[in-house]
């Protein structure tokens, strides 16, 4: 069948899929709406965890920026994982106990003031906003390609379907959905890396063929290593980046994923403490298959990619693909602008080696090369990987459907978030305290709308921060709500003034070290302001890793401040001893 | 790297011991909770921070198969090591829970 027919067919029957579970598990309450009436499996809610934490950009963005990178991509790997153990240890099972529907409501209970549960909002509505911006993109592209409509016809069709079960069905809706698309997504990413495995190293588990042999018997970390480090390249085993700042990136973005509203309200779902304790692993493991499975296939990729191009020894005059001679995937590729060719010194073959690197590039003039002639967006890589093996259509088709439920998924849980900031937080904890639990429920419907609308048109028309996602998005949640949670559990001591100052000082520093560096808000000011570069950063932390050392601010500022303000009351504490136990002893 | 293990193992007692003190006159349960609490990050920290990062470029020198060790635990070992750390956790706060009579009753929702 015709790969676009297929496709239509593929992505149709998941999108009527997830329809149908919407329907069949409406929410009638707000307790349904917010956190599934608490009523969720800990394996199932691990699932929906698992899809509502792996984004367009797991999916679709990180074997390929692990590719390019090499040992400096661990920081995703570690960083994106690693937040689960603080989540499980931590955070989740005394949120489960605290047992109310947002992360703001926790914050402003357990430090007794609308201001700090305002300052959380803020926080959780920059943060989720960031990030769905993002997944709408990836929604859309993912569209373009595969079904050949325009960006926009996608984004429209994407936002429609998250209507429909993020609106009628609340959390309840949305986490048997992200099971669903977890299946989905989880054997699309599978299925070619096995296949891959299989054909370079004769193993088809990626995790072991990932240092297994070639056939030639060679590892096959070790001939990556080789044939880039002969093409001028970084050996792919080691990195670029300064062990300070690989330190710092790591730990912005364990403790950003621990502090992530829509990540963190997920265990509020599970019936049980010891259930959410459990769950935390049970998602970390359904995250584990698709993490440890993408370092394999980033390498992979990057050794055929390599080979195809550099077919005989580094110099010879035949040793590069002649231009004609390229095959299929590349041209498909090429009409999507994802890949580029230029051929920089006319000799009709595509030279790819690193021409910015002063040792080489000299080398490189010596064989009459002028310069890189191929580019290569990071998400062909797992985009074109079935194609690159030869494999059959419905892979090709499912893969797209995977891209999608990955990017679906996401949306929907931040969408949630975003809703139940603005009804459960603002509207009635603030602003209306008396409306009904009709009202609200309706409330909540509404904002659900409204966000899924802002996010289509930041997705349609991206400001320049959404490309900043892992700075901003994780540099906040790790300098603001995650200390703030953090904090709110381990000492009875840190008073409202504490968590408040504590809170600004994280977010202020990390914004604006962001946007002195990248530029976000301010770019009509002239940001960035200063060269972002290692020279000029603060201790040679880059802006991914801020985030950690706003962290470490925001605590030294609460504890400070606490000391110097009047204890929290009485009821406070009392609070904090009842969240620490999973049930009062008798 | 013997630099970087006493600094960290110096570390590590001194919070200990701060710990232990603070928590001296506290319940029993959360005791033995931040005791376990604190391990479980010890290894945590270790194999990734440690192993994957401050250590990568020594533990290279080791080859296990076709992966160089320190980059293995950087891009496979730490997040084997996080999953079996969380079921431990959670194991062990089972039987914690049930030691200090504090574990939930079936269908308990609060």
């Amino acid at each position: 069948m015709e790969l676009k027919t297929l496709t239509y067919i593929v992505v149709g029957s998941s999108f009527a899929l997830y329809v149908a579970i919407a329907l069949w598990s409406r929410a009638r309450t707000t307790s349904d709406f917010y956190v599934a009436g608490k009523h969720v499996h800990p394996i199932a809610n691990g699932m929906a965890t698992a899809a509502d934490w792996m984004s367009a950009a797991s999916f679709i963005s990180m074997a390929g920026i692990i590719a390019f990178l090499g040992y400096d991509g661990s920081v995703y790997l570690m960083g994106w994982t690693g937040g689960y153990v603080l989540l499980a240890l931590l955070l989740v099972p005394y949120l489960r106990k605290f047992g109310k529907f947002t992360v703001p409501e926790f914050i402003g209970e357990r430090y007794y003031s609308k201001t700090a549960r305002i300052v959380a909002v803020v926080c959780l509505i920059f943060i989720s906003f960031t990030y769905v911006a993002g997944q709408m993109r990836g929604v859309g592209i993912v569209f373009s390609r595969f079904l050949e409509v325009p960006i926009g016809t996608g984004l429209l069709i994407g936002m429609g379907v998250v209507l429909v079960y993020a609106v009628l069905g609340g959390m309840k809706g949305i986490t048997y959905t992200q099971v669903a698309q977890y299946c989905v997504l989880i054997f699309a990413y599978t299925v070619p890396a096995v296949f891959i495995s299989f054909a370079l190293t004769g193993n088809p588990v990626p995790q072991l063929a990932f240092g297994g042999t070639l056939g030639d018997g060679v590892y096959l970390l070790d001939k990556l290593d080789g044939i880039i480090t002969d093409l001028g390249f970084t050996a792919y085993t080691s990195g670029t980046k300064s062990t300070v700042d690989v330190f710092f990136i790591t730990a912005a973005l364990m403790l950003g994923t621990a502090g992530l509203p829509h990540v963190v309200v997920r265990f509020f779902t599970v019936p049980r403490v010891k259930d959410a304790r459990t769950s935390a692993g049970w998602a970390l493991l359904f995250i584990a298959l698709l993490y440890t499975t993408a370092p394999a296939v980033g390498s992979m990729a990057r050794l055929n990619l390599t080979q195809t191009i550099q077919t005989g020894p580094v110099g010879a005059a035949d040793g590069n693909l002649a231009y004609a001679d390229r095959p299929q995937w590349m041209r498909t590729w090429e009409a999507t602008g994802l890949l580029k060719f230029q051929d920089q010194n006319g000799d009709g073959r595509i030279q790819y080696y690193n021409d910015s690197g002063a040792g080489f590039a000299s080398d490189a003039g010596t064989f009459g090369w002028r310069g890189n002639e191929l580019e290569v967006d990071r998400d062909i890589i797992v985009l074109a990987n079935p194609e690159i093996a030869a494999l059959p259509n419905w892979v090709i088709a499912l893969v797209a459907a995977g891209g999608i439920a990955a990017a679906l998924s996401t949306a929907a849980g931040l969408l949630l978030v975003i809703s139940a900031a603005v009804s459960h937080d603002l509207l009635k904890g603030v602003f209306r305290p008396d409306i009904t639990e009709r009202q609200e429920l309706l409330a909540s419907r509404l904002a659900a709308v409204a966000a899924i609308c802002v996010a289509g048109y930041l997705g349609y028309n991206p400001p320049a921060f959404v490309a900043q996602v892992v700075a901003f998005a994780f540099g906040l949640a790790a300098a603001s709500l995650f200390p703030a949670i953090f904090l709110g559990i381990f000492s009875s001591r840190v008073t409202k003034e504490g968590a408040i100052a504590g809170m600004l000082t994280g977010l202020i520093f990390t914004y604006g070290y962001i946007e002195y560096f990248k530029g976000l808000f301010l770019r009509f000011a002239g940001a960035p302001f200063g060269e972002n570069t290692a020279e000029a950063w603060l201790f040679g932390i880059s802006p991914e890793g801020i985030g950690a050392l706003g962290m470490v601010l925001n605590v030294a500022v609460a504890l400070t401040v606490s000391r110097l303000t009047a204890a929290p009351p009485a009821a406070v504490q009392r609070l904090v001893a009842s969240i620490r136990v999973p049930r009062q002893a008798a | 790297m013997v630099f970087y293990a006493l600094v960290f193992a110096a570390g590590w007692i001194a919070l200990r011991t701060f710990i232990s003190w603070r928590l001296g006159s506290g319940s029993a349960y959360w005791r033995d909770n931040i005791t376990l609490v604190l391990n479980c990050l010890f290894v945590w920290f270790v194999v990734s921070f440690g192993f994957g990062i401050l250590l990568v470029e020594p533990l290279n020198l080791i080859r296990v198969g076709g992966f160089k060790l320190g980059f293995w635990f950087a891009q496979q070992g730490s997040i084997y090591v996080f999953l079996v750390l969380i079921f431990f956790y959670a194991w062990r706060m089972d039987r914690l829970d049930r030691k200090h009579g504090v574990e939930e009753r079936d269908g308990a929702d609060t």
